[in-house]
C-alpha cells in the first residue's frame, strides 16, 4: 500500500504542478532489448542487473519556475533494477525528495545453480523432501540463491529564506530472498549449506535542523534506525538428509540504533583559520533470549540485553598562518562501550564483550617552497585500548609519518608524490604460564594481522597531463609493503603493487578516445604449525619455536600471490550530425596461486600448490549506435557480447553432495557468455 | 489466478509511475525567463551548447537568491569581466573555472563566493580534496559537458554515474570496481558519495559516519548485532577482511578463505592445516578425489555463516557455526 500511496504522489504532484515545463535533457525513452545467454549459472552475469526484462523504460522531466522546480526521474521502470526519483524545490523556502531503488542481487540460478533437498526453500523451515532423497543431488529440487532489495525513502526540507533549516528524512528498506547459510549439522559434524531465508526491513528515519552562516555553521541530528529479521524466532531450521535429524540455527537478531550529534564549524578565526567539531553520541539495543535454540544448555542468565554505546569527539583546526603555508590539527575520540549482559555457558564458555577507546591526533603541515612545488608533512598518533581479552591486544598504538611532495613545475604536468611510514605496536595479553604441552599454548605465538606488530611503507606517484585542453593522461604508481616482524604464527607480510593509467584524447572532429590500463599484484606470506589435540611424544609441541616436529606437529607456510589485469577502450565518433556511433572493449583478468612449504617429519603429505586461485576472464565488446531522427526524436540500437571464465579450486568441478557435506550451488558454475540487443526510441524535450 | 496483497500493491505503483512518467510531458506554460531576453544571449551566439545547458540548471534562475541569474551578471557573475571577450574575443581577463592553469583556490574561490555558507562544506576545510588542491570545477561541470568515450561494462541504467567523476583520478578505485565482487557503483546501483563526502568530513577517508563499522551497518544492518557472542575485528573494522571497493576474492574479501581465517586462526583443530590443491574438487593426477569443505566452494563459512557473530548458546556460538 506504501508504494502505492507513493507512486500516486508521484503522480498528482505532476498534474497539480501545471505551470511548469521540461526543459533541456527531458526525455522519455522507450524500447526493447533480448538476451541470449548460454551458461550453466547465469547469475554472475545478473548480478546487479535484471536483463531478464525484456522492455526498457526510462524518463526524466524537469519542469522549472521562477518560484519552483520538479523533476522525475525514472530508470529501469517496471524491472527489478528500477530507480525512480522525485526531487522538487520551492526556491528558497523547500526541498523534498522521494526515491525507490531497487537492488537485485543474484548469486546462483538455472539449471547447475540453486539445488536443495528440501521443500519448504523460502521459508524458515526446511523439511526432507518425500522420499527421502539423501545425498543425490539428481533428485534434489530447483531454486534461485537471489536477493531484491527494495528502498523507498525521501526527505523534506525547509529553509524559509534564512540561514535556518529543519529536514525531515525517512526510508524503509526491504530485503527479500534465498542466500546460502552454512551450518555445521550434528549428524557427522557435517557442513550444511542451506537455502537461508532472508526477509529483513531496515527503518530509518532522521531529524535535523541548524543554522548556516558565512562565518559559522551549526546543526544537531537524531535518527534511529530500526532493524527487524522478519524470520519467525530468528532461526532457520533443517532435517539432515542421510538420517532426518532435526537442526536449527540461529539468524541475525533485531535491533534498534539511534543516534545523535552535533556539528560545527567556526571561520573568523586567526590565520584565516577554521575550527571544526563533532560531537556524536549513538546506542544500539536488542533482547535476546540466551538459548534461542532451545538446546539445553545452561547459562548464566536466560535473557540477554544488547546494549552497545558510541561516542565520539571531533576538533579539528585548519589555518594558514603564512602565504605559503597552510595548517591542520586534529583530534578524535571514538569510543565503543558495550554493557551487553556477560553470559557464562556450562563448560566455562565465557562471552568476551568487546569495549575499545581511540584517540587518533594529528599534525598536517603544508608549504609551497616556490610556485611550483609544495611540500606537505604529516604525524599521525593513534591509540587503542581494549577490554582484555586473552590472546588478543588490548592496546595498540600506530605512529605514522608521512611526507608529500607535489610538482607543477612541468607545463600542464601535475605530480605528486607520497611517502608514508608507520609502526604499529600493541600489547598481546599472552599466558606463557601455560605449558607447552597445552592446546592454548600455541595462541602466545598467533598474532592477528588487524592487530599485529607492523612496520608498514608505502609509495605512491600520481602523475596527471592535461595537454592542448583536448588530452589527458592520468597514472597512478601504488606500492605498498606491510611487515608483520614480530609474528611468529599469522600473516607475516603482505606486498602489494599496482600501476594504473587513463588517457582520453579528442580530435578537432569530436571523435573521443578512451581508454584505460591498470595492474596490480598482491602478495600475502604466513606461517602456521600443524596440530593435533595432544602432544604424544612430541616435546613441547605447541611450542612453534623449540618445539619438537613429527608428521602431526610441523610449522608450514604458505604464500599467496595474484597478479590482476585489466584494459579497456572506447571510441566515441560523431559520424555526422544526425549520427553518433559508441564502441569499446574492456577486459580483465586474474591469476592467483598458493604455494607451501611444510616442515612434517617423516614428510608424507607433500603439499601440492594451488594453480587456480580465483583465476577469472571477462572480456565485453559493446557497440551501440544514435541516430537522431530529427530533433526531438533518436534511435538508439547497440550490441553487447560479455564472456566470463572463473577458475578456482573450490569450484572447478562442483559437487553438491561429497562425504557427509552438502552444498547448495552457491556461487557455483558461473561460466558464461551472452549477446545483448537493444533498440530503443527516444523523446526528447527540447 | 488472483494477484496476491503485493503483487497488487506492486501492480498499482508501476501504474501510477506510468502514469506520472506519461503525463508530464502535457504540462504546459513556463514562466522561465525566455533565452533571448537573458544577460547571457549574447555569450549564446557562439557557446550555444554550453548556453543551453547553463538554462537547464538552477544557476539560471532568477527566483533563486544569489544565483548568477538573480544577481544580473550573467556568464560575468563566475567569468568575471567579459566585456573584453565579447568585443574582441580575448581571454585574458575572463575567469576560467576548468582550466587547471588556473590555481584551485582561486577557481574554487569563484564558487565559494556564494556556497561557503552551506552546511555541506562545514568540513571543507578538512578535506583532502581542498588540501591536494581540487576545485570545484574539476568535479562539478556547470555546463554539462562529458568529453570521454564510455568505457564500461553494459548496465542497465542510463543517468550519468557521480563515479565517472571521481575516477578521473582515483584511478586504483576505478580498477577495483571494475574487479569481479564489487558493490554496485559501475552498474549505477550505488555511488561514491553513498559513503564518502567529498567535500570533507573529519574521519579518515572522509567517510560519512563516525566509523568503517558504523558506515557499513548503515545499509548492512543486519549485520549490527548486537551479538552474544562478538568476532572482535568485526566489532572494529569490517576492512581488516573486506576490501569496500572491490576484489578479486568472493564477497569483496582480501583475501580468498580460507587462508585469509588461518592468518589469524592456528589451533589444535582443523584451523591448523593446511588445504592444498588435492583437496579440491578435482584433485592433480595420481591423487584421489577427497574434496574437503574447509576448502571448497565458501570454505570456512560453509560452516561458520554466522562470522559476524552468532547468539548459539555454549560453543556452537563461540564458534559462529549455529
Amino acid at each position: 500500500m506504501k508504494k502505492k500511496i507513493l507512486a500516486c504522489l508521484i503522480s498528482q504532484l505532476f498534474l497539480v504542478s501545471g505551470s511548469v515545463a521540461a526543459a533541456e535533457g527531458d526525455f522519455v525513452e522507450i524500447g526493447g532489448r533480448s538476451t541470449d545467454e548460454s551458461s550453466l549459472n547465469a547469475a554472475k552475469l545478473f548480478e546487479y542487473r535484471d536483463l531478464d526484462a525484456n522492455g526498457i523504460f526510462h524518463g526524466q522531466f524537469t519542469g522549472r519556475t521562477d518560484d519552483y522546480s520538479v523533476r522525475l526521474r525514472g530508470e529501469n521502470v517496471f524491472a527489478d533494477d528500477q530507480f525512480l526519483e522525485l526531487v522538487g524545490e520551492k526556491y528558497n523556502f523547500l526541498d523534498y525528495r522521494i526515491f525507490n531503488n531497487k537492488i537485485v542481487h543474484n548469486l546462483s540460478f538455472g539449471p547447475a545453480g540453486g539445488l536443495s533437498p528440501w521443500v519448504g526453500v523460502g521459508g524458515g523451515n526446511l523439511a526432507l523432501a518425500v522420499p527421502t532423497p539423501g545425498n543425490n543431488p539428481a533428485l534434489w529440487g530447483p531454486f534461485d540463491h537471489e536477493m531484491q532489495r527494495d528502498n523507498w525513502g525521501g526527505h523534506l526540507e525547509v529553509s524559509p529564506d534564512s540561514p535556518f533549516y529543519i529536514r525531515f528524512a525517512a526510508n524503509e528498506l526491504n530485503t527479500d530472498g534465498i542466500r546460502p547459510q552454512g551450518f555445521r549439522s550434528t549428524a557427522g559434524f557435517a557442513a550444511t549449506e542451506l537455502p537461508g531465508l532472508v526477509d529483513w526491513t531496515t527503518r530509518n528515519w532522521t531529524v535535523e535542523t541548524g543554522w548556516e552562516a558565512t562565518d559559522y555553521v551549526i546543526s544537531a541530528n537524531f535518527t534511529q534506525s530500526r532493524y527487524y529479521n522478519n524470520l519467525f524466532n530468528k532461526q532457520i531450521t533443517w532435517q539432515d538428509p542421510p538420517n532426518g535429524t532435526g537442526n536449527s540455527a540461529t539468524q541475525q537478531p533485531d535491533n534498534v540504533y539511534n543516534q545523535f550529534f552535533l556539528n560545527g564549524v567556526y571561520r573568523k578565526l586567526p590565520w584565516s583559520g577554521a575550527l571544526m567539531g563533532k560531537f556524536t553520541y549513538a546506542k544500539l539495543e536488542n533482547e535476546q533470549n540466551t538459548d534461542p535454540l532451545g538446546s539445553g544448555i545452561a547459562a548464566s542468565t536466560p535473557a540477554f540485553s544488547g546494549d552497545v554505546g558510541y561516542t565520539d569527539v571531533s576538533l579539528a583546526y585548519s589555518a594558514m598562518p603564512m602565504n605559503d603555508m597552510d595548517l591542520r590539527v586534529y583530534y578524535y575520540y571514538h569510543d565503543r562501550d558495550n554493557k551487553s549482559t556477560p553470559v557464562v555457558y556450562a563448560g566455562g564458555f565465557l562471552t568476551e564483550a568487546l569495549s575499545y577507546t581511540k584517540h587518533n591526533a594529528g599534525l598536517q603541515v603544508g608549504y609551497r617552497l616556490s610556485r611550483a612545488n609544495k611540500l606537505t608533512g604529516t604525524y599521525d598518533y593513534h591509540y587503542v585500548s581494549r577490554s582484555p581479552i586473552l590472546f588478543y591486544a588490548d592496546e595498540t598504538t600506530d605512529n605514522k609519518l608521512q611526507l608529500e611532495w607535489r610538482n607543477t613545475s612541468l607545463e600542464n604536468v601535475t605530480a605528486r608524490l607520497k611517502y608514508w611510514y608507520l609502526w604499529r605496536d600493541s600489547n598481546f595479553l599472552q599466558d606463557f604460564a601455560l605449558p607447552a604441552t597445552d592446546p592454548e599454548y600455541i595462541r602466545n605465538f598467533i598474532s592477528s594481522y588487524d592487530v599485529a606488530n607492523l612496520n608498514q611503507n608505502v609509495v605512491k606517484l600520481t602523475l596527471d597531463w592535461a595537454a592542448m585542453g583536448n588530452m589527458a593522461l592520468g597514472t597512478e604508481l601504488l606500492y605498498k609493503y606491510n611487515d608483520y616482524d614480530d609474528t611468529v604464527i599469522g600473516r607475516t607480510s603482505d606486498e602489494r603493487y599496482g600501476v594504473n593509467l587513463f588517457a582520453n584524447y579528442i580530435t578537432g572532429g569530436g571523435i573521443k578516445l578512451t581508454a584505460f590500463a591498470d595492474y596490480e599484484n598482491i602478495k600475502y606470506d604466513s606461517n602456521h604449525r600443524n596440530l593435533t589435540s595432544s602432544c604424544g611424544a612430541v616435546p613441547n609441541c605447541f611450542d612453534p619455536i623449540f618445539g619438537g616436529v613429527s608428521a602431526t606437529f610441523f610449522n608450514w607456510s604458505g604464500k599467496v600471490e595474484t597478479d590482476a589485469w585489466g584494459f579497456g577502450v572506447g571510441l566515441d565518433v560523431p559520424v555526422n550530425e544526425r549520427f553518433n556511433f559508441v564502441a569499446n572493449f574492456l577486459t580483465q583478468k586474474n591469476d592467483g596461486e598458493v604455494n607451501f612449504e611444510s616442515g612434517q617429519t617423516p614428510l608424507t603429505n607433500v603439499p601440492i600448490g594451488i594453480s587456480n586461485w580465483d583465476d577469472y576472464t571477462k572480456y565485453a565488446f559493446n557497440l551501440k549506435g544514435v541516430y537522431a531522427i530529427n530533433k526531438q526524436f533518436d534511435v538508439t540500437g547497440g550490441w553487447t557480447y560479455e564472456d566470463y571464465k572463473f577458475r578456482d579450486v573450490g569450484f572447478d568441478g562442483y559437487q553438491y553432495a561429497f562425504g557427509s557435506d552438502r552444498l547448495t550451488g552457491a556461487y557455483a558454475n558461473p561460466d558464461y557468455h551472452v549477446n545483448v540487443l537493444y533498440a530503443t526510441l527516444k523523446y526528447k524535450f527540447q | 489466478m488472483p494477484l496476491s496483497k503485493s503483487a497488487r500493491t506492486g501492480l498499482l505503483s508501476r501504474v501510477c509511475a506510468a502514469a506520472a512518467l506519461v503525463l508530464i510531458p502535457f504540462s504546459s506554460g513556463i514562466a522561465q525567463q525566455a533565452p533571448e531576453q537573458a544577460e547571457w544571449a549574447p555569450c549564446a551566439q557562439c557557446h550555444e551548447r554550453i548556453v543551453k545547458h547553463f538554462e537547464g540548471n538552477k544557476h539560471s534562475v532568477k527566483g533563486v537568491k544569489g544565483t548568477p541569474a538573480s544577481l544580473g551578471g550573467g556568464c560575468g557573475a563566475c567569468h568575471g569581466d567579459i566585456s573584453d571577450h565579447l568585443k574582441t574575443g580575448s581571454t585574458d581577463k575572463l575567469v576560467r573555472l576548468s582550466d587547471k592553469k588556473t590555481p584551485a583556490d582561486q577557481r574554487s574561490g569563484t564558487c565559494l563566493g556564494c556556497h561557503s555558507s552551506g552546511r555541506h562544506l562545514t568540513y571543507w576545510d578538512m578535506s583532502k580534496h581542498k588540501k591536494n588542491e581540487v576545485a570545484c570545477s574539476d568535479c562539478h561541470n556547470v555546463h554539462g559537458k562529458k568529453d570521454r568515450a564510455e568505457v564500461n561494462y553494459y548496465r542497465t541504467t542510463v543517468f550519468d554515474l557521480e563515479q565517472e567523476a571521481c575516477e578521473v583520478c582515483h584511478l586504483q578505485v576505478r580498477n577495483q570496481f571494475n574487479k569481479i565482487s564489487h558493490h554496485p557503483v559501475p552498474e549505477g546501483k550505488m555511488k561514491c558519495s553513498d559513503c564518502h563526502n567529498p567535500h570533507g568530513t573529519l574521519n579518515h577517508a572522509m567517510i560519512k559516519a563516525d566509523s568503517i563499522t558504523q558506515l557499513c551497518t548503515t545499509c548492512h544492518a543486519d549485520k549490527r548485532g548486537p551479538y552474544i557472542w562478538e568476532h572482535p575485528p568485526v566489532e572494529q573494522n569490517c576492512l581488516t577482511c573486506h576490501q569496500s571497493h572491490g576484489g578479486v576474492a568472493n564477497k569483496l574479501l582480501t583475501e580468498r578463505q580460507p587462508n585469509l581465517c588461518e592468518d589469524c586462526h592456528d589451533w589444535g583443530r582443523h584451523p591448523s592445516n593446511f588445504y592444498d590443491a588435492k583437496l579440491g574438487f578435482i584433485p592433480p593426477p595420481g591423487f584421489p578425489v577427497s574434496p574437503s569443505s574447509r576448502l571448497v566452494a565458501r570454505s570456512c563459512t560453509n560452516c561458520h555463516s554466522n562470522i559476524h557473530g552468532s547468539n548459539a548458546a555454549g560453543t556452537a556460538g563461540k564458534r559462529f557455526i549455529k
